[in-house]
């Protein structure tokens, strides 16, 4: 009784440290929401408020949004706390905030209950505590990132893998395939993850998946025909719409054939050369290049969640603390012999690792935090494996070295947090304030007061500190801000012809320095390089944003007078 | 004297790696590298002793002075430290900013040496050739030799931890992440033909068709590089 009550306030702690790592000023931290996570916040808000997109499109099986049709799931589960909060930071981020919270307690279950039910019980503590202090996964968890709604579905769709297996329970394992299916159309690495995961367990489990369905078929022959006849139609679905029709866009957007480091430095080169037969082995090397780049030392401890300039020391996606007990873990999972049963759950916690990679590696783009999400709960698994095989190691020879071994744990485990907390509230804004779309919202709320006192607000999409190295989506910041009425919003003149303006707002390319003086009652926003010096002055600057390293983000600028600025 | 057919495939599969051919060693390096190598693989042994590590030591000591032992001691790990520092806010008196940013850097740049110069995908795949274009994908080993690397490890563990061998490695990899990239070459490169000869010893023992397949892999991997070789020279 007494263990059962400390298991319980264990399990309370952990759970408030994972609730407190993740909803604490969720709203703020990380500053300002990205262009992704405002366009999907005022598609939440458009089906909330019309049942239909910002495109005015009714209830979309994906989302147009920016032109890369967005994976549906995480929207949809946004509109709740749209309604619930209104349209705001806090609301946009409230799923997945919610979402990998909820990861936690299914992590614990799965551990106790299937992946290690004869070890003692600290195993499953500590996966639970490993993955609610988790920096891989509380940064993602705090920003509006699909991956984390595809994680969460895909982590109940293993649980019921097991559970269906264990209790002999074909509900459970109907249940895994609907959370499968969810999980892969929520996130477009999981279209590959998800088959081939499943397909794993399955592999691995041939025999007792067999029976059960033999069971099924002669018990409950009609129900095991209309699930096989629904699951056939979802698929004919999921292909024509997310494997093949415009849901797979984003995929094809980034997939690694055309990858800048390919082309660039490798196809072209060889074209120059008359080498291009060469083009499929390199490419095959590049693959493996990419694979292997996931087992360096710099992506786990260094700079991987890449909170800093390139070039500067970050914080990687592991705890400092977790990294030699990961190898340690990993290197028993190829060397240690194991009995049958232990060896099927080691090859399947092995297979999530390497699967969980695939989708990345195919994909452009060196060492993906976000994109190989998946794996981040069995690097956990295999993190806490690995502090088994050191613990008992060391608890079968010697209590004062085991005791050492603790207090260097605790040690390091705490000084590598309170870093990776160091990067994530102040060094991430400072330096990569930029890459968040930092200053947008304040242009937006600036514009919001003051549009009325104008004949028309022009806004450069363009922005950067370095020059027009970047192209942004600003008019869903504006429509944020302003909760523009959605259904106004779908009826404007042009937006049937993709023209996002909307009341005097005009969003486009304008070279200010051509201009030389700017011409009526105008208001114009745009990076400090868009415009002539010779507008740079008190005189018309009628507002001012600065990024937080102190360099200016954005003017917005008038031939007005300016009145109390 | 006659060689063994085994033999004959061990040494094929051990001087056809493209680190030999593609790699601008000086004779110094090489040598002791390679001397390196043996003794370390020595300490595994079954004859190991006093003598081995003894032998390992002076090689060590020997490989230490003719590498110039230039300790990597970059400008901008300090200009890192401080600007890190300055980005908190009050950082004059912010006891974090000071406590946070201090030595711990340098040790980061210095695990980022080991991370680019023997990371698992530059030994087998990326390489970092300083006279090749860093993008190309060629290893110092072939890639398929990290599967006999990891037959090593699987079948072979237990004499790794030996503390002899243990503390001889410990101290290659630190010489490897300390000294700079020239002085590093020797210690990097005993790694480097240290897992080279714990990958073929195991590779070896394949069956007759898998060996056959090395060598005809081996000899095209070759063939695709030293044929592009010329469009991807730094120069």
């Amino acid at each position: 009784m007494t263990k059962k009550i400390i298991n319980i306030l264990i399990l309370s702690v952990i759970l408030s440290i994972a609730v407190f790592l993740r909803f604490y000023r969720l709203g703020t931290i990380p500053s300002s929401l990205t262009i992704d996570e405002i366009g999907n916040g005022y598609n939440a808000y458009s089906l909330l408020k019309t049942g239909r997109d910002e495109w005015g499109i009714k209830l979309p099986p994906y989302f147009r949004s920016t032109g890369d049709f967005d994976a549906p799931v995480m929207i949809y589960l946004m509109v709740p706390p749209v309604w619930a909060f209104g349209l705001s930071e806090f609301s946009v981020r409230f799923t997945q905030a919610l979402l990998s919270l909820l990861i936690a307690p299914i992590l614990y279950l799965l551990c106790r209950k299937y992946l290690f039910p004869n070890k003692p019980n600290f195993y499953s503590l500590l996966l639970m505590f490993f993955y609610a202090t988790s920096q891989w996964n509380i940064l993602f968890s705090r920003s509006g990132f699909e991956a984390v709604v595809a994680l969460f579905f895909v982590t109940l769709n293993i649980y019921f893998l097991f559970r269906g297996i264990e209790k002999k329970d074909p509900l459970s394992l109907y249940l895994a395939l609907i959370f499968a299916y969810i999980s892969a159309v929520a996130y477009s690495s999981n279209k590959i993850f998800v088959p081939l995961i499943n397909l794993l367990f399955i592999t691995l489990n041939w025999r007792s998946v067999g029976e059960l369905f033999k069971a099924e078929v002669n018990s409950k022959k009609w129900r095991f025909i209309t699930v096989s006849v629904i699951g056939l139609i979802l698929l004919v679905i999921f292909a024509k719409l997310w494997m093949f029709g415009p849901g797979a866009v984003r995929a094809k957007m980034v997939f690694f054939t055309g990858d800048f480091e390919y082309k660039r430095a490798l196809v072209d080169k060889l074209a120059e050369y008359g080498l291009s037969i060469l083009n499929l082995p390199m490419l095959i090397f590049f693959w493996l290049k990419r694979f292997l780049e996931y087992f360096s030392l710099n992506f786990y401890i260094i700079d991987g969640l890449g909170l800093t300039i390139l070039g500067h020391p970050g914080s990687g996606v592991l705890n400092m603390a977790l990294f030699p007990l990961y190898i340690v873990g990993l290197l028993s999972l190829f060397i240690l012999k194991r009995d049958s049963t232990s060896s099927k759950k080691s090859l399947f916690i092995l297979g999530w690792f390497i699967i969980g990679l695939i989708p990345a590696t195919l994909a452009n783009n060196s060492q993906h935090a976000l994109r190989i999400l998946n794996s981040s709960i069995a690097v956990m698994i295999i993190s806490v494996l690995g502090f088994g095989v050191v613990f008992d190691f060391l608890a079968q020879r010697s209590k004062k070295w085991l005791i050492l071994f603790l207090g260097a744990f605790i040690l390091l485990f705490s000084v590598d947090f309170v870093r990776f907390l160091d990067y994530y509230t102040v060094h991430y804004p400072y330096e990569l304030s930029e890459t968040r779309h930092f200053g947008w919202k304040e242009m937006a709320i600036h514009a919001r007061d003051h549009h009325a006192e104008y004949d028309n607000v022009y806004v450069d999409p363009r922005f950067g500190s370095e020059g027009r190295t970047n192209y942004g989506v600003p008019y869903s910041y504006f429509q944020f801000y302003s909760q523009y009425d959605p259904h106004t919003f779908h009826t404007f003149p042009g937006r049937d012809k993709f023209i996002s303006d909307f009341e005097n707002y005009h969003f486009l390319e304008i070279d200010f320095n051509q201009m030389g003086e700017i011409q009526g009652n105008n208001l114009y926003i745009a990076s400090p390089w868009s415009f002539p010096d010779n507008l740079k002055n008190e005189k018309h600057i009628v507002y001012e944003l600065k990024y937080p390293n102190g360099v200016v983000a954005f003017y917005a600028i008038s031939n007005k007078p300016i009145v109390n600025q | 004297m006659k060689i063994s057919l085994q033999a004959f495939f061990r040494i094929l599969l051990l001087i056809s790696i493209p680190a030999l051919y593609f790699y601008p060693f000086t004779v110094t390096t090489f040598v002791f590298s390679v001397l390196l190598a043996l003794s370390l693989k020595s300490l595994i042994g079954k004859k190991r002793g006093y003598i081995n590590i003894l032998l390992f030591m002076v090689i060590l000591l020997a490989g230490v002075f003719a590498s110039g032992y230039q300790i990597d001691h970059n400008v901008a790990i300090n200009n890192v430290t401080n600007s890190q520092r300055g980005e908190h806010p009050n950082f004059q008196t912010n006891i974090f900013a000071k406590i946070l940013h201090n030595k711990t850097t340098s040790a980061m740049f210095y695990l980022q040496n080991l991370n680019d110069r023997l990371s698992i995908s530059s030994v087998f795949v990326a390489g970092s050739y300083p006279n090749l274009s860093k993008y190309l994908p060629l290893g110092f080993l072939f890639p398929w030799y990290l599967v006999g690397f990891v037959l090593a490890l699987k079948r072979k563990y237990p004499v790794y931890l030996r503390t002899s061998f243990l503390t001889a490695l410990s101290i290659l990899l630190i010489l490897t992440s300390i000294f700079s990239r020239t002085s590093s070459e020797i210690f990097m490169f005993a790694l480097i033909w240290f897992t080279c000869l714990e990958s073929v010893e195991q590779l070896i023992k394949s069956p007759k068709i898998i060996i056959y397949l090395l060598v005809v892999l081996n000899l095209i991997y070759l063939g695709i590089f030293l044929a592009s070789k010329n469009v991807f020279l730094n120069i």
